[in-house]
């Protein structure tokens, strides 16, 4: 149980589920999610409610959280009581996706103390909740999510059509209002020119693959269903299990045919990554994400140490500008937050055994 | 095409009058021709004449239906709206605007019906799904096995045995 005046900055003290702390953390596949959207029948969505009527569809949401099993123990929070920095931290913890609208009024949020289920008021839709868990494991993460539908369709009452189903502002996700996607760190695809191919092939099974950071930083993608509508929910996360496990064993054989012919090379990327995150001073987002990327790489193939993949898992997280200015407690400029994250990073290296440069 | 009477609304209802021989045609919202006094003007018209000008005005009708009807009656989103956010503004929408939305939903996903949960489940999906978790369990130790991931496979077996266990109960 949170205490509510710890605030967002107390709850994303503590790490989140998908980090691994606790086992499931991958190689390639960093996390699994499956997200619904649900709207109130008979009731206009947020983008076209008043805030008179949002603020009641968010009193009826957040009765039904607290009287469901699963989120009965989570932390909540009107979007309006947040403050910029606090809403873009929980979308770099992936709990809410970025531009989810907590600004507006009549918006909110809860998470679960684990933050494995995170729910959505008044973003887009009226409910959008998600399950999050480490690793690839999609199913695990489906029967979350549907269990926690299960538990509020039977408080609230849901826009449904018998031929369009469950009904969301966005036609793109009417039908089963379903998203399942999966964190993908593929390294050696980029290095091979390999990448396009492994789209191609995610397309055909009708997922797509996405960069997961702007430019493809860090060479993290996210695959996901590209239709909620037409197939049962079942048969989208088989459908998104294989794109990824499709995709995962392309990056393997590639990662070995790099340990095979570029032994040396990938080595030397590795540890010349590590021993800029253990000493900079100054890190920007990408740079530290394509550093991490290499030292990932190394250490799957075993020709590198560092921070095991919980560790880096957390750092995806935390290196995030929100994520450090919460940490410093106070607002950051730019160059502030490149020197947070050095910081972070020299700590996270340092602490995984490396030699510590002095004043670090 | 704006109402001819309040010239705010978009006309979904294209008004024939055969008057002396000759026709007069009005393009009116659902507000103006229901307070003009027409339930449904295009039908009265239609039963009231015969032959060639009613197969005309059949035809009108029809041309006015494929229009998409320009506003949604519960919330006032209008197709524009829609067109400009990509965003509907309620659950009626979907109806309001099947027209448009019917093809653009199997463009976009491929099919257009709801073959998922329904609205209040019958909980009888739970053993089809614990028998799926066990056969993607089962799928990851073997694959787990395979790489020779053995602390993997043992937790996973454990975990495989445990649900087992569990859908047995």
């Amino acid at each position: 149980m949170i205490l509510p005046d710890s605030g967002v900055a107390g709850l994303l003290a503590r790490p989140a589920s998908w980090f691994g702390d606790k086992g499931g953390a991958d190689d390639v596949v960093i996390a699994s999610r499956v997200r619904l959207v649900r709207n109130l029948a008979g009731r206009p969505f947020p983008g076209r409610a008043g805030d008179a009527a949002r603020l009641e569809v968010r009193q009826m949401v957040r009765e039904a959280a607290r009287r469901s099993g699963f989120l009965a123990g989570g932390a909540y929070w009107p979007g309006e009581d947040l403050t910029p920095v606090d809403r873009a931290a929980l979308a770099e913890r992936r709990l809410v996706s970025p531009g989810w609208g907590g600004e507006r009024p009549g918006s909110g949020v809860v998470v679960d103390p684990g933050q494995s289920l995170s729910l959505a008021v008044n973003g887009g839709d009226h409910l959008s909740f998600q399950s999050l868990v480490p690793g690839f494991d999609l199913i695990e993460a489906f029967r979350m999510a549907d269990q926690l539908d299960d538990q509020l369709a039977a408080l609230l009452g849901f826009a449904f059509d018998d031929t369009m189903g469950f009904l969301a502002a966005d036609p793109g996700d009417a039908g089963t209002g379903l998203r399942a996607s999966a964190l993908l760190h593929l390294p050696a695809l980029v290095l091979t020119g390999a990448l396009e191919r492994a789209g191609e092939t995610a397309a055909e099974s009708g997922a797509a693959l996405a960069p997961g950071w702007s430019g493809a930083a860090g060479d993290l993608f996210v695959a996901a269903n590209r239709s909620a509508l037409g197939s049962t929910e079942l048969e989208i996360i088989e459908l998104v299990e294989r794109a990824v496990r499709q995709i995962a064993d392309r990056e393997r054989r590639a990662r070995q045919k790099l340990a095979e012919r570029e032994r040396a090379e990938t080595e030397d990327k590795a540890w010349r990554a590590s021993a800029i995150l253990s000493s900079a001073r100054i890190l920007g987002g990408d740079e530290h994400l394509n550093l991490c990327s290499a030292v990932r790489l190394g250490l799957a193939l075993g020709l590198a140490g560092g921070p095991a993949l919980p560790a880096l898992n957390r750092l995806l997280a935390e290196t995030g500008p929100a994520h450090l200015q919460l940490r410093a407690g106070r607002a950051l400029d730019a160059r502030e937050i490149d020197q947070e994250r050095a910081g972070l990073a020299r700590r996270e290296f340092g602490a995984a055994g490396r030699p510590r440069a002095p004043g670090s | 095409m704006l109402c001819d009477n309040c010239k705010k609304n978009q006309s979904t209802i294209r008004y024939t009058e055969i008057r002396g021989g000759a026709s007069h045609t009005r393009n009116l919202c659902e507000d103006c021709a229901r307070s003009a006094g027409f339930a449904d003007p295009l039908e009265r018209t239609v039963l009231s004449l015969g032959g060639a000008v009613s197969d005309a005005i059949r035809c009108l009708r029809e041309r006015a239906q494929e229009q998409p009807a320009g506003q949604c009656p519960a919330c006032g989103c209008a197709v524009a709206d829609f067109r400009r956010t990509g965003r509907l503004g309620c659950p009626e929408c979907y109806r309001a605007f099947a027209t448009i939305l019917g093809p653009m939903l199997v463009k976009v996903h491929g099919a257009g019906r709801h073959l998922g949960k329904p609205a209040a489940p019958a909980r009888s999906g739970a053993a089809l799904l614990d028998g799926r978790r066990c056969q993607a369990l089962r799928r990851r130790l073997d694959e787990a096995v395979e790489r020779e991931e053995f602390e993997l496979a043992a937790r996973l077996r454990d975990k495989l045995r445990e649900l087992e266990q569990e859908v047995a109960a």
